[in-house]
């Protein structure tokens, strides 16, 4: 039998497993990356979109940490917008459509072109594990066709392929994407291997011909005047940008949908896995919001040289014959021939409480899960999780700290600790919301916030440090200036507080500022408007770094608390908290029960 | 909280109610500076000592205490440590308290100097366990009991208040991070009224908890039930030759009938809820009802003990038909009246605590020591009860400071994610009184309320 010896096997090469595979790489660690289809690397299953509202940031994040997916959105978006700019600078989110297949072409050039990196493609069928006296470590995978891969780390991003079926209609296929087939040896090895597998449910909608589509009935969404990068890399695109566009549902198109509900397989009982609240299937947008008479689809290009359209707001798991009638009421769309058809897919994933903050499973030693194997959805969610499994399993093999970010410190943290201390109820999407510190965790700060970590374990060169330290320069440089400034009788700070003031005005004030870079003077600028609320939120974030000082050793023995209730004890043997922080942040915890392992700690 | 331990927290360490003298005790580094900061200048020692001290109060008055003071590490905390002995009187700990609060230093959360005292090793694991392990269960209860004597009906008011909160950041949230959906959210003109509605309650409430605090120390006892069932009798047996009536309140509809007592040294307040005297008996006994059952929740719901009277010679009862269900945490006395007018063969009566009859003077005594029983319990739980409902009424004024603030954000067209940032402040503050967190409720509140889609 054939055998292939490396560092770090990844497994699945969407867009948590390039990112894992990367990250790890330019670690300076020997990677595989194993793909059962070479042609699908990086492929955008659902929307042909990067960012978003707190997923912009998240792109951001994974850019400052040395990551590929802003650097493939701004080679291959069709499209840039950044959202609420009427809004404050943390609500700023950028959003990119893109080029559906140059992006992927773009993320498997990148992987190609890595050192330490080889991409494969090949079936995995089996996970390799020792086993001494009952403590569990990975040692490799098995492979279709009769060969072994050796490493003692194994990064897991099978996404929707773990038992994957597909629903249009009564139809149901096998497989976690149109035309693809499914996973199902993985499941299995993982339920041997003593993990718990649930089920969730996510939709797409269908995608249409834009030669069919009456675009006069349609209200255009053009791009940005000025598009502006994802990547810290890049200053400027350009780019020749395409316009999205806006149709609407109406009452004929929700009746005929109503008369149709027992033959969606949500409706009729075929799925019973719960989906996401937030993008919910066209037929449970009519069910719930029954008095609403009209629903947006945004019509958004799937790419330059194709025809096909992404019916954005239309996911569907109705059958092909009713998909085929709602489009033939809707203005515009009236004779839109459909290319793909909306389905649901059911798919295996396994409840992130198993996982350690740094996404190692808490019974295999080695082995690491990132992507929608945990729960999540969305690309910029699974990169992010790559990112970090890979870094992590790749400072494990030498023998480094893991990299954990707090809450703090970016919403890739919010993301992970959610995750780890919390479990998931539905498929878990980053909002702003989320993020308790979101004032700082601004997507025109990422790298400021991110890049020096990354820097100091190998996960991004100098060249991107060395442009952090010349921002940083600059930024120190105009603050100095303005704090030793005052204007219309008040400190130039405060007078810059005001909302009405914009950094023109200051320029006025003092022209030397006009030499800082743009990306310099809007940290500068943003960094005071909110002064105030950060003073207030860096107390309670050096409260919680306190706590999170105070850790928990892996062996410690919840039990034997006595007096600790037994909900608590419960909750803290599943979660296994790894400091006092955490574990006062899991669900149903009192202060009483942190005082009590705290007294215990402490007695120790 | 109480696993951070290098700030400076205050508490009333003295029973209420009973004590002549009352101590307020403060442990944490800056503890000494606080004293100073709330006295009439004095020299502070270098040493552990006790030194009288002049506490600053309004108008230029002032009070005398003594100050037992642990400069150094040689404390119970082993921090530096302040004791405060002074007049026992309620109103006057709370004042001198909030004077604390003012210095910047925190009430102290419930097993906190138990918590200090461990980690400076002075009480071993099982005996901090020990005080740790029952703090739960014993604040819920106090939280419920704090929250219905002092905010009374007020308790159900405020979760309303909170709940309407939520969904005005459910609405901000939903703003901020759904901008793309075609959906009108909320106006910054109607945020701001409702908003404004919501603190002007909330400073309403916070009003009446410091008047229900400041205003009486006395123990509220109320005797619910219809007339007829023996309570005014019972009312004047417990008042009887040497307890003197000290006041009687008289309104024009005469809902309440309230007497002031001393029970075993206990200040009491008798209150005789149905009011029904003035609504004659003809027939319509359900209105009745009704009537008495409305103002009998509204008075049980801020009483300390609830004396239940029973007419042992009427088969039907006519408390069995009140709803009582209502004030599960407050502890009540079931008391059968006119044992004169039945043979009773047993001494004991299925649900009946105590046996009385005004006429013979059966069973007076057993009540009140019974009763005091009762309230001596509520003593020993003094030192909870009352720093948690100082805690409630620093969160509720906390919650109003930023509720203001979020509004004044809102005028000046700051940015609705600050608007946000503070009214998260505030919910912080409500839900440390009411004991719960909020997250997933404006999760489940946005998708809830809108179809977001895209």
């Amino acid at each position: 039998m054939s055998s292939y010896d490396y560092d770090i096997l990844v497994i699945g090469a969407g867009h948590a497993g390039t990112e894992a595979a990367m990250a790890a790489a330019r670690i300076g660690v020997r990677v595989a990356l194993l793909t059962t289809n070479l042609d699908t690397v990086g492929q955008m299953s659902c929307n042909p979109a990067i960012g978003g509202v707190a997923k912009g940031q998240i792109v951001r994040e994974i850019d400052a940490l040395g990551g590929i997916m802003g650097q493939a959105i701004d080679k291959t978006g069709l499209q840039f917008r950044m959202l609420n700019m009427r809004k404050g600078p943390a609500m700023h989110s950028p959003r990119a459509q893109a080029d559906k297949q140059a992006y992927q072409i773009e993320i498997k050039r990148l992987v190609e072109n890595q050192e330490n990196l080889a991409l494969r493609q090949e079936m995995v069928d089996g996970i390799l594990i020792e086993d001494v006296d009952g403590s569990k470590s990975v040692t490799g995978v098995s492979v279709r066709g009769g060969a072994e891969y050796r490493a003692p780390c194994v990064v897991l991003t099978t996404g929707t392929f773990l038992q994957a079926i597909m629903h249009t209609g009564e139809a149901q296929t096998p497989g976690g994407r149109a035309g693809e087939g499914t996973s199902g040896g993985i499941s299995a090895a993982l339920t041997e291997l003593g993990f718990t597998l649930e089920r969730f449910k996510t939709g797409t909608p269908p995608r249409i011909n834009a030669r069919t589509i009456d675009y006069s009935q349609l209200e255009e969404q053009p791009g940005d005047d000025v598009p502006r990068p994802f990547s810290y890399l890049n200053e400027a695109l350009e780019v020749n940008q395409l316009s999205c566009w806006i149709a609407y549902t109406n009452e004929v198109v929700h009746e005929l949908i109503r008369e149709n509900l027992h033959r969606a397989p949500m409706y009729s009982g075929q799925i019973e896995s719960s989906g996401p609240r937030y993008c919910p299937s066209v037929e449970d947008k009519i069910v719930r919001f029954a008095d609403k008479d009209q629903h947006q689809l945004f019509l958004e290009p799937e790419g330059y040289d194709t025809l096909e359209v992404y019916v954005n707001g239309l996911s569907t798991s109705l059958p092909r014959d009713v998909q085929d009638k709602m489009f033939a009421q809707i203005p515009g769309l009236e004779n839109a021939e459909i290319m793909r058809y909306g389905y649901a897919v059911e798919y295996d994933f396994c409840p992130p409480d198993q996982l350690q903050p740094s996404l190692e499973t808490k019974t295999v030693a080695g082995l690491y899960f990132a992507g929608q194997i945990n729960g999540t959805t969305g690309y910029e969610e699974a990169g992010a999780q790559g990112l970090m499994a890979g870094a992590n399993a790749a400072l494990s093999v030498k023998g480094m700290e893991p990299l954990i970010l707090g809450r703090e410190e970016a919403y890739i943290g919010v993301l992970i600790d959610d995750l780890v201390t919390c479990g998931v109820d539905e498929p878990y999407r980053m909002f702003t919301s989320r993020a308790e510190y979101r004032l700082m965790l601004r997507q025109d700060n990422a790298d400021r916030r991110l890049t020096g970590r990354a820097h100091e374990i190998g996960l991004v060169d100098q060249m991107r440090f060395d442009r952090l330290v010349a921002k940083e320069q600059e930024i120190e440089q105009g603050t100095k200036l303005i704090e030793a400034t005052r204007h219309d009788g008040v400190p130039l700070e405060k007078f810059l507080r005001r909302p009405e003031t914009n950094w023109d005005d200051v320029v006025g004030i003092i022209p030397e500022l006009g030499d800082l870079s743009a990306a310099a003077a809007e940290q500068i600028f943003f960094d005071i408007k909110y002064a105030g609320y950060i003073d207030r939120q860096n107390v309670e974030i050096e409260r919680q770094q306190r706590l999170a000082e105070k850790r928990i050793p892996t062996d410690f023995d919840f039990t034997s608390i006595s007096n600790l209730r037994n909900e608590a004890r419960e909750k803290f043997a599943k979660v296994q908290p790894v400091n006092i922080a955490q574990a006062s942040r899991i669900s149903g915890i009192t202060p009483a029960d942190i005082a009590l392992v705290l007294a215990h700690l402490s007695g120790k | 909280m109480v696993y951070v331990n290098d700030d400076t927290i205050c508490a009333i360490a003295s029973a209420p109610g009973t004590a002549a003298r009352g101590i307020i005790r403060l442990s944490g580094p800056e503890s000494l500076s606080r004293l100073a900061a709330i006295c009439r200048p004095f020299e502070l020692p270098s040493q552990s000592c006790v030194v009288p001290i002049e506490i600053a109060l309004e108008e230029n008055r002032s009070i005398q205490a003594d100050a037992y003071i642990w400069p150094s590490t040689r404390s119970y905390t082993k921090q530096p440590s302040v004791e405060i002995h002074m007049n026992g009187s309620r109103p006057l700990l709370d004042d001198v308290l909030g004077r604390l609060c003012e210095r910047d230093a925190r009430i102290a959360q419930p097993g906190e100097f138990t918590m200090r005292a461990f980690l400076a090793g002075r009480i071993d694991l099982p005996q901090a366990e020990a005080v740790l392990g029952v703090i739960d269960a014993d604040n819920d209860k106090q939280l419920k009991r704090a929250l219905s004597q002092l905010a009374g009906g007020l308790s159900s008011t405020l979760n309303v208040l909170r709940d309407e909160l939520i969904q005005l950041l459910a609405h901000l949230e939903a703003g901020l991070d759904f901008v793309e959906e075609d959906i009108e959210f909320i106006s910054s003109s109607e945020l701001q009224n409702r908003l404004g509605g919501i603190a002007r309650q909330l400073t309403e409430m916070l009003g009446q908890m410091q008047s229900r605090t400041t205003q009486t120390e006395a123990y509220q006892i109320v005797l619910p039930g219809l007339p007829n069932a023996g309570k005014s009798s019972l009312m004047n047996a417990l008042a009887g030759d040497d307890i003197a009536i000290v006041s009687e309140e008289a309104g024009t509809t005469r809902d309440y009938i309230k007497k002031a007592v001393n029970i075993c040294g206990f200040p009491c307040e008798l209150v005789d809820t149905a009011g029904v005297e003035t609504i004659p008996d003809d027939g319509f006994l359900s209105v009745v009802r009704n009537s008495a059952q409305s103002r009998t929740a509204k008075q049980t719901s801020g009483a300390h003990l609830v004396l239940t009277c029973r007419d042992l010679s009427s088969t039907d009862s006519g408390l069995s038909t009140l709803d009582m269900s209502d004030t599960p945490c407050i502890p009540s006395i079931s008391v059968g009246t006119k044992s004169d007018l039945v043979s009773i063969q047993s001494e004991k009566i299925a649900g009946i605590d105590v046996i009385t009859s005004s006429v013979t003077d059966e069973g007076t005594e057993a009540l009140i020591a019974l009763i005091a029983e009762r309230l001596e319990e509520y003593s020993h739980q003094g030192e909870l009860l009352f720093s948690t409902s100082s805690r409630c009424r620093d969160s509720l004024a906390q919650a109003v400071e930023s509720i203001e603030q979020a509004i004044s954000v809102a005028q000046s067209n700051l940015g609705e994610e600050l608007v946000a940032a503070d009214l998260r402040l505030a919910l912080d503050q409500l839900g440390q009184i009411i004991g719960v967190v909020y997250t997933d409720d404006i999760l489940d509140q946005i998708f809830g309320q809108f179809c977001i889609g895209k």
